[in-house]
């Protein structure tokens, strides 16, 4: 492989609160390959959302540089980020975040807002995400009429309507039960294979983490174990569909 | 800019739309309506005539000022007409049908006044008969006065000793095409009075309310007003002799308290209604904290989160503000029918239109400036974190 997609080189990340300095990153450095998929692992408060989170340019390390292939988001500015975002990183997060008042395709044609396309043409690529997260038959229903799994999924197509090469995602099966976990499970891994999209996921759940081909351990401010392995295949057959 | 989203966030909740809707038309139509009401007191003012000068006591308005002067305001230089006004203070059947009653010189008033013009009748009749009288055509529509109708007015202040009305024939009924003279009052001739005060018919004070002095062509007021007070200088009554803008203004400034208060007490009303809608925009402003941090999360400028909370609030507030100054101008019309007595001249003028403008983009943008303040500088991880 010649240059990983993403290089962390000493990243360093601390919050303060009431005059403490919680260090929550201490000097991290991590390589992530075009075409992988990463599960990335640990205790609660280990720091893997603050990773995600500066991987996706929502913040910012205090020290350190983190490059996303060519793209330096230290030199970034904040609208520049934000345009780097729309254009190069899907989301999808724990608590789905979808917007209630829109409907699923409202709510996947958003980051298409961003992207100069005709009104038809973002019609037609949110209905296509939604096809691809098989939804094709929820388009016009809203967040609340959905169930967790339909909203995660809804997300899943929100993430890759813009065609990004990364997705990021914050324990996309947290609050979801096994069926649906496994569903959404298999359309990350088919992104991964199929539609060849470099996925960082953050769980606390060894058998979403037995999906990715590999799963890396964080632990206090820093990364254990890396260990690269024969991915699991979700099975969602036999679990019953929606 | 997610101009789907602003539309459906406003839509959703249509109750709390609606309603902060609706609190922003009674403010901005309160508005209009109190603006108009203060028009309609300066309309007499601003409307006055120049060439005429009101003699009156210098103790008090209240106080009569002897037969005699009429003559000697007459040999004043520049003085072309002087007609005498009395307060007659009667009323028809009712007390509460109040409308004023003035006794005046007729050919001089005629002459003083030409804008007030007969539009039913004959100014012929009116200058001929004894009892004849001129009737506002607001009053004679109000009770139905008809010319040729005998009017019966009690006399509360000029009581006659048979304890039977005062009668008066409609001779015309007027209009004024200027808002100095209101459309509500009756004039009759001051003979008639004059006449059963001397007979004993009536009783009551006798002199006179004031002098309408109408000036000759080019005289200068203020020298003619100077020249007629130091005449009576020396007694028995002193006079001061003002401007017909000055002695209308005397009145706006009698009745000046009452409108004060109610126009204080308005705005209070108004400030407390807007500050409703304005904490009911800030609460659904809080509501889409999270929504922002998605957008924001997507690549949503700050800039664009920014005018979607304030054109949020600008479109609730020119909705509101849009639909209140509608029902202004479309009240105009009844309005002014209801209030010709009260409020003559009352108008929801193109000023009023331009505050009311204003007012409601200014509501616009300090309720959504909060928000969208808040909303460009929110991290995008603390909105996310706030929920999850
Ligand atoms: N904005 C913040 N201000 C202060 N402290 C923060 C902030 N964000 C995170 N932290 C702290 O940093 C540490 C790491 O938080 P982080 O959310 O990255 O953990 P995590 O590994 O994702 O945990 P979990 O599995 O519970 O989601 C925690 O101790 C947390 O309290
Ligand atoms: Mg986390």
């Amino acid at each position: 492989m010649s240059q990983p997609l993403i290089q962390l080189r000493n990243v360093t990340k601390t919050y303060s609160r009431g005059g403490e300095t919680l260090t929550v990153l201490d000097d991290l450095a991590l390589d992530m390959d075009a075409g992988g998929y990463f599960a990335l692992m640990g205790p609660s408060g280990s720091g893997k959302t603050t990773l995600l989170n500066l991987i996706g340019g929502l913040d910012r390390a205090d020290t350190g540089s983190i490059r996303i292939g060519e793209d330096d988001l230290a030199q970034m500015g904040t609208g520049e980020l934000a345009e780097w975002r729309s254009r190069s990183v899907g989301f999808v997060f724990q608590g789905f975040n979808l917007i209630p008042v829109l409907t699923a395709r409202e709510n996947v044609e958003l980051p298409l807002l961003l992207a100069p396309l005709k009104g038809s043409e973002r019609k037609k690529r949110a209905e296509y995400a939604l096809q691809l997260v098989g939804l094709a038959d929820r388009m016009n229903h809203r967040p609340s009429q959905l169930s967790g799994g339909q909203e995660q999924r809804v997300a899943i197509a929100r993430a890759i309507v813009t065609d990004p090469t990364l997705i990021l995602a914050d324990e996309p099966t947290g609050d979801l039960d096994r069926a649906s976990a496994e569903q959404v499970l298999e359309l990350l891994g088919k992104l991964n294979g199929e539609l060849k999209k470099t996925i960082l996921m953050v769980t606390h759940d060894p058998h979403a983490a037995e999906c990715a081909k590999t799963i890396v351990h964080m632990d206090k401010g820093g990364l254990g174990r890396i260990e690269t392995r024969e991915p699991r295949k979700p099975s969602a057959a036999g679990v019953a569909g929606r | 800019m997610p101009w789907r989203l602003v539309f459906k966030n406003i839509t959703k909740h249509w109750l709390r739309s609606t309603l902060t809707v609706g609190s922003i038309v009674l403010a901005i139509f309160l508005l209009c309506l109190l603006r108009s009401l203060v028009v309609a007191l300066d309309a007499g003012v601003r409307a006055s005539a120049v060439d005429r000068l009101v003699v009156q006591s210098s103790v008090s308005l209240f106080v009569y000022l002897p037969e005699s002067y009429e003559a000697k305001i007459a040999e004043v230089d520049g003085v072309r007409t002087v007609c005498r006004w009395n307060w007659f203070g009667g009323y028809y059947q009712e007390p509460s049908n109040f409308f004023a009653q003035f006794a005046t010189d007729v050919d001089d008033f005629l002459t003083a006044y030409p804008e007030v013009e007969v539009i039913e009748g004959s100014v012929e009749d009116f200058r001929r008969e004894r009892q004849a009288c001129l009737v506002g055509a607001d009053t004679a529509s109000r009770f139905g006065f008809k010319v040729g109708d005998n009017v019966p007015l009690i006399g509360a202040l000029f009581p006659r000793t048979d304890g039977q009305p005062w009668n008066f024939k409609v001779a015309g009924i007027y209009r004024s095409k200027k808002t100095n003279v209101d459309n509500s009052t009756l004039f009759f001739h001051t003979e008639y009075l004059e006449k059963a005060l001397e007979s004993g018919e009536s009783g009551g004070p006798s002199g006179v309310g004031i002098f309408v002095v109408q000036l000759e062509p080019g005289a200068d007021r203020v020298a003619v007003a100077g020249a007629i007070d130091e005449q009576f200088a020396g007694g028995p009554q002193r006079t001061q002799t003002n401007t017909e803008a000055e002695f209308q203004a005397q009145f706006v400034s009698m009745v000046g308290n009452v409108p004060l208060f109610v126009s204080s007490i308005g705005m209070g009303v108004m400030i407390a209604i807007l500050l409703a809608a304005l904490n009911t925009m800030l609460m659904a402003a809080r509501e889409q904290t999270r929504d922002v941090g998605v957008l924001k999360a997507l690549g949503f400028s700050d800039g664009s989160v920014f005018g979607l909370m304030i054109t949020q609030s600008l479109i609730l507030c020119g909705l509101g503000g849009a639909m209140g100054i509608l029902l202004a101008k479309a009240t105009e019309p009844v309005l002014i029918y209801l209030l010709s007595t009260t409020f003559p001249g009352y108008a929801v003028t193109g000023e009023t239109l331009q505050l009311a403008v204003f007012v409601t983009l200014g509501i616009g943008v300090f309720a959504g400036i909060t928000p969208a303040w808040r909303a460009k500088n929110l991290q995008v991880i603390t909105a996310l974190r706030a929920t999850a």
